[in-house]
């Protein structure tokens, strides 16, 4: 089966000092699931999480940040700001001109959940630009009702465009305990109730995040160059 | 009323570990109304009649739900938005599916 070979990842995941939980028990329990890495985006006025905390066995642990900016020009500076400390950097989305802002960016790895319909010109850039629309799987769990209803519709929304423009898509947890990380098989799941295809959903959790932390590498150089190592 | 066999619906056996795993507390019954208001919401009733799930086993920390053989897929949906069981934070993971009972059974005894 085409899913015991991959490798998976969630790439939103918030832990101490913002949440309860450490980065080691999420690991653990990440870890459990089946997941190769995470990475720890805690919402800006909070520190990235110590670069390379990967002494866990079994899965990598990759420092992140997720920017919560209050116009674009904010999100700039704290783009310049974070940007090399981390390998994945995503965008708090919700405001029509920070989405827009964060998909205009190159140095943006993930605009985190959106919150709205996005159009077919951020989609464009969001194609070019190689950045991931995140689809927020905490709320389809959390939420019950309209709210849920109104989410999957965007997401519906979101899904098309993306596939038309050939945007990467990424499906995460959004998790703020170890209660709201899903196994990769459950994660599949719940794209499925917005329509995504299993290939889509697995490419989601594995190739799209693959792609950001090779793109954080020191290898990297350019879109499709790389220093290649022996071993 | 009994069936013939080959006329009973195909079915598939899903066994599921549950987190916190010391949850003594939960009792079978605790997760059937959550997992219906789970389905509830999110299928609605035509589709969790679809599904057909049922709880065959649970025993606060593993157990085994049966669905038709076709809709695994969102029956593991309904599975993962549980997430608090009687006012406490709980969730649930899918460790293996099979065609069996006694199929499902091995998975527990697997490695955690």
């Amino acid at each position: 089966m085409m899913i015991r070979t991959r490798k998976f990842y969630d790439f939103s995941i918030h832990t101490a000092p913002e949440c309860s939980d450490s980065p080691e028990a999420m690991a653990g329990i990440a870890s459990g699931y089946g997941y190769a890495g995470i990475a720890i985006t805690n919402h800006t006025p909070h520190q990235p999480q110590k670069p390379e905390l990967t002494d866990h066995p079994g899965i990598a642990v990759y420092s992140g940040i997720e920017i919560v900016a209050k116009n674009p020009h904010h999100l700039m500076q704290m783009i310049r700001k974070h940007r090399a400390k981390v390998r994945v950097l995503s965008v708090h989305g919700g405001n029509e001109k920070i989405n827009r802002a964060a998909l205009e960016s190159r140095a943006v790895d993930i605009l985190s959940h959106p919150d709205e319909r996005l159009n077919h010109v951020l989609m464009r850039f969001a194609s070019e630009n190689r950045v991931a629309i995140e689809f927020n799987l905490d709320s389809i769990i959390r939420m019950r009702g309209r709210a849920r209803v109104r989410a999957l519709t965007n997401f519906r929304h979101n899904l098309k465009l993306a596939r038309k423009y050939g945007a990467p898509m990424i499906l995460a947890s959004n998790a703020q305990s170890i209660y709201d990380l899903r196994a990769p098989a459950e994660m599949i799941a719940l794209g499925a109730i917005f329509g995504m295809a299993e290939d889509e959903a697995i490419a989601a959790i594995s190739t799209v995040p693959e792609e950001i932390i090779r793109r954080g590498s020191e290898n990297w150089i350019m879109e499709g160059v790389w220093v290649v190592t022996e071993d | 009323m009994r069936l013939l066999p080959s006329l009973r619906g195909r079915k598939r056996y899903l066994a599921f570990r549950m987190l916190p795993d010391d949850a003594d507390a939960l009792s079978r019954r605790d997760l059937t109304l959550e997992l219906d208001r789970s389905s509830q919401s999110l299928l609605g009733d035509a589709g969790s009649s679809e599904c057909d799930f049922r709880v065959l086993s649970f025993d606060g920390t593993e157990g085994i739900v049966s669905c038709v053989h076709r809709e695994t897929t969102r029956t593991r949906a309904v599975l993962a938005t549980i997430y608090e069981i009687r006012d406490r934070r709980a969730s649930i993971r899918v460790i293996g599916v099979s065609g069996t009972v006694k199929g499902a059974k091995r998975f527990f005894s697997e490695k955690r």
